[in-house]
C-alpha cells in the first residue's frame, strides 16, 4: 500500500489547471522522483499530498488520511516537507533551526539529550554540524538549503516531500543528499523529490513521474520513463538517452 | 551531541543574567521611582508608608505616606505595566509580522487606541468609572491590529506594510487631534497627552481597570512565542512543522490589542519603547521568542519606569511629556541599532 498518494488529482486554481487527473503514490522504503518542466505541476502535487491545497477533484492520501482534514500537529508528525528556498534573514542559529524540525515530536517520551541526538546525526547526515552555532543568516544559499534538509530529517516523517532539494547544492554534496536521503527511505521512509536534475533522478531516483502542464507524462523505473522521445517532446529540447559509463541508470544527454 | 547542549547551557546562562539584570533592573528603578519627586523622602520614609497602608502600624499618618501611596506607587507600577506591554507586543509583533520595524506605534494601533479611549471618556458620564475609557482604548486597538493584520496579507509583511501603518497612525492621531482639540471637555486629556503620553493621570482606580487586561493581552503573546519562532521560517514551513499560524496570529492580535489598549488607556500614546526594546533584548539573549517576549517586557518596564523619573523630575516642578523622552533617547538608539546591524548577531 503506497504511503502518499493521488489519485485523479485535478487542482484548479483561478481557471489555471495546476493538476490534471494525476494518480501516482510513493510505497514506504521508495524514492519518487517527479520531474518535468516550469509550471508542470511538480510543486503543486507535492504541496496537495502535503495538504497544503485542497484538491478539486479527486484524492490525496497520506499515511491512509486526507491530509486537508487531518490536524496540522498530527500531520506534521506524518509528512515533512521541504520549501525550495530557505529564507536568509533568520537569526537562529543552524542548531537551533534543526531542533525545530524536534517540535511536532516535543510530547514524545524522549528527553532533551535524545532528541539533541537527532538533531545532531541530522546535521551530521548532510554537512552542516561544522555550522552549528552559526545564524542562519550567515550562510550561503546552499548551506542553508542543507540546514532546511537537516531539519527535515530530524522531523523523522515517515513521507518526506522535497521539493528540489537540490537545486543550490554542489555536485558532492548533491551525491551526499541522495545517498542520505536512499539511508533514509531503507529504514522504511517514503520520499517524493520534485526535481529539476534528470542524472541525478536517474541515479537515485526508484521510479520517476514526468509531469507535462499538469498531467503525467509517465510513470515508472528511470530505463522506462526517461526515454529520449517522451523528454525531448516535454522538455522541448532534444535529447539523448545514454547508459551511465559506471552506474547502471540512464544518462540523460541534451543534444543540439 | 555535547555540542547542542553545550550551546543550549551557554544560552541559558545568558538568559539567566538577562532576566537577573532586568529583574533586580526593575526593584532599582521602582524604589528610584518612589523616591524621586518633588517631596523628598528617604527609604524609611517608604517602608512607613507600605506599613501604615497596608495596617501593619498604628503610627499617625504622615504626608510621606500619601503622596507615596496615592501618587507614586500608582505611577511606578502604571509605568511598568505600561513599559512591559509594550516591550511585550512590540516583541510580538516584530516576529508575528517577521519585521523588526513592527511596533504598536508604527503599525497605528496607539493611535486607534487612543480616539478608542476618547470614544469611552464620551459615553461616559462625569466622575463615572474609567474602565469604559480603558475597554474603549482595548477595543479600538484590538480592531486596528485586525485591520493590520488584513492589511499585511495584502501589502506582505514588507517595508511597505510598515509605511502603510505608519499612514494609518499618522491619520488617526490626525483624527484624534482634530476630535481632542474641537471638543472642550476637561474630562478629555490634552492632545500633548494623547500624542507624547505621560502617567500623570493613572490612578488606582485606572491601574485596577487596566492592569487586569495587560496581563491577559500579554500571556496570549507569550503563549504563542514557540509558534512565533517557527514562523521565522516562513508560514508554510511553520504549517509544516504543525503550527496553526493563523490562529495564532489572531491570538497574537487580540493580546497586543488589549494590552496596548490598556497602556494607551493610562498613559497615552508612548513610542520607541516597543520598537527599541525588543531589538536591544534580542541582540543580548538572542531570537528564541520565549526569552525574547519576557525580557522585553521586563526591559520596557525598566525603561519606563526610568524615563519617567526624569520626565517628572528634570523639568520639576513641570513635567516632561514622557512619550517625548522615549523618543529623544529611543530614535538615537534605533538609528544606532540600524547602523550597527549586521556587525552583531541580531
Amino acid at each position: 500500500m503506497p504511503m502518499a498518494e493521488a489519485r485523479n488529482l485535478t487542482v484548479i486554481r483561478s481557471h489555471a489547471t495546476l493538476l490534471d487527473d494525476v494518480s501516482a503514490g510513493v510505497g514506504a522504503g521508495e524514492i519518487v522522483g517527479v520531474v518535468g518542466p516550469n509550471g508542470a505541476g511538480k510543486t503543486s502535487l507535492l504541496r496537495a499530498l502535503a495538504g497544503d491545497i485542497t484538491p478539486t477533484s479527486g484524492s490525496v492520501r497520506v499515511a491512509g488520511r486526507d491530509p486537508v482534514a487531518t490536524p496540522l500537529a498530527e500531520l506534521s508528525r506524518i509528512r515533512a516537507y521541504l520549501e525550495p528556498y530557505q529564507p536568509s534573514d533568520v537569526v537562529f542559529t543552524v542548531g537551533e533551526v534543526v531542533a525545530m524540525g524536534r517540535r511536532p515530536l516535543r510530547h514524545t517520551a524522549l528527553d532533551s539529550q535524545e532528541h539533541d541526538a537527532v538533531v545532531a546525526a541530522s546535521m551530521a547526515d548532510v554537512d552542516v554540524g561544522h555550522l552549528a552555532e552559526r545564524a542562519l543568516s550567515t550562510l550561503s544559499t546552499g548551506e542553508r538549503q542543507r540546514v532546511g534538509l537537516a531539519r527535515i530529517l530530524a522531523q523523522q516523517a515517515s513521507v518526506m516531500l522535497l521539493d528540489e532539494p537540490t537545486s543550490a547544492l554542489d555536485v558532492g554534496h548533491q551525491e551526499m543528499v541522495m545517498g542520505t536521503l536512499r539511508r533514509v527511505a531503507r529504514m522504511g521512509v517514503a520520499v517524493v523529490i520534485a526535481i529539476h536534475d534528470l542524472n541525478l533522478a536517474a541515479a537515485h531516483a526508484d521510479r520517476i513521474a514526468v509531469l507535462s502542464e499538469g498531467r503525467l507524462s509517465a510513470d515508472g523505473e528511470p530505463w522506462d520513463t526517461l526515454r529520449a522521445d517522451l523528454l525531448s517532446e516535454v522538455y522541448a529540447q532534444p535529447m539523448r538517452v545514454e547508459r551511465h559509463p559506471t552506474r547502471s541508470c540512464p544518462l540523460v544527454v541534451v543534444v543540439d | 551531541m555535547n555540542l547542542l547542549s553545550a550551546a543550549r547551557s551557554q544560552a541559558r546562562r545568558r538568559h539567566i543574567v538577562a532576566l537577573a539584570v532586568l529583574g533586580a533592573g526593575l526593584a532599582g528603578a521602582i524604589v528610584a521611582g518612589l523616591l524621586a519627586g518633588s517631596v523628598p523622602m528617604g527609604a524609611n520614609d517608604i517602608l512607613h508608608a507600605f506599613a501604615v497602608n497596608l495596617g501593619i502600624s498604628d503610627d499617625p499618618e504622615r504626608l510621606t505616606d500619601s503622596v507615596l501611596w496615592a501618587i507614586r506607587l500608582p505611577r511606578v507600577i502604571g509605568g511598568a505595566m505600561v513599559g512591559a506591554a509594550l516591550g511585550v507586543t512590540g516583541a510580538g509583533l516584530q516576529g508575528m509580522y517577521r519585521n523588526q520595524m513592527a511596533d504598536p506605534q508604527l503599525l497605528g494601533i496607539s493611535a486607534a487606541a487612543g480616539l478608542g479611549a476618547i470614544a469611552g471618556i464620551a459615553v461616559t458620564p462625569v466622575g463615572g468609572p474609567k474602565i469604559v475609557s480603558i475597554l474603549g482604548a482595548a477595543a479600538a486597538a484590538i480592531a486596528a491590529a485586525w485591520l493590520m493584520r488584513k492589511l499585511a496579507r495584502r501589502v506582505g509583511e514588507s517595508t511597505q506594510f510598515v509605511l502603510v501603518g505608519v499612514a494609518v497612525g499618522l491619520a488617526l492621531v490626525a483624527w484624534l487631534g482634530a476630535i481632542v482639540l474641537a471638543w472642550d471637555d476637561p474630562r478629555v486629556p490634552s492632545f500633548t497627552f494623547w500624542v507624547f503620553g505621560g502617567l500623570t493621570n493613572v490612578t488606582w482606580s485606572t491601574l485596577i481597570a487596566a492592569v487586569p487586561l495587560a496581563v491577559v493581552g500579554l500571556a496570549l503573546v507569550w503563549a504563542h512565542a514557540a509558534t512565533l519562532d517557527l514562523l521565522a521560517l516562513g508560514d508554510d514551513q511553520a504549517r509544516h512543522l504543525g503550527a496553526r499560524v493563523d490562529r495564532s496570529r489572531s491570538f497574537i492580535s487580540a493580546g497586543v490589542g488589549l494590552a496596548v489598549g490598556a497602556a494607551v488607556g493610562i498613559a497615552g500614546v508612548v513610542g520607541f519603547v516597543g520598537i527599541v526594546v525588543p531589538l536591544l533584548v534580542r541582540r543580548v539573549v538572542g531570537p528564541g521568542h520565549s526569552w525574547l517576549i519576557a525580557l522585553s517586557g521586563l526591559g520596557g518596564a525598566v525603561s519606563v519606569v526610568i524615563v519617567d523619573i526624569y520626565a517628572r523630575t528634570l523639568a520639576s516642578p513641570a513635567e516632561i511629556p514622557l512619550g517625548l523622552l522615549t523618543a529623544a533617547i529611543g530614535g538615537p538608539v534605533f538609528v544606532w541599532f540600524l547602523l550597527t546591524s549586521g556587525r552583531f548577531r541580531t
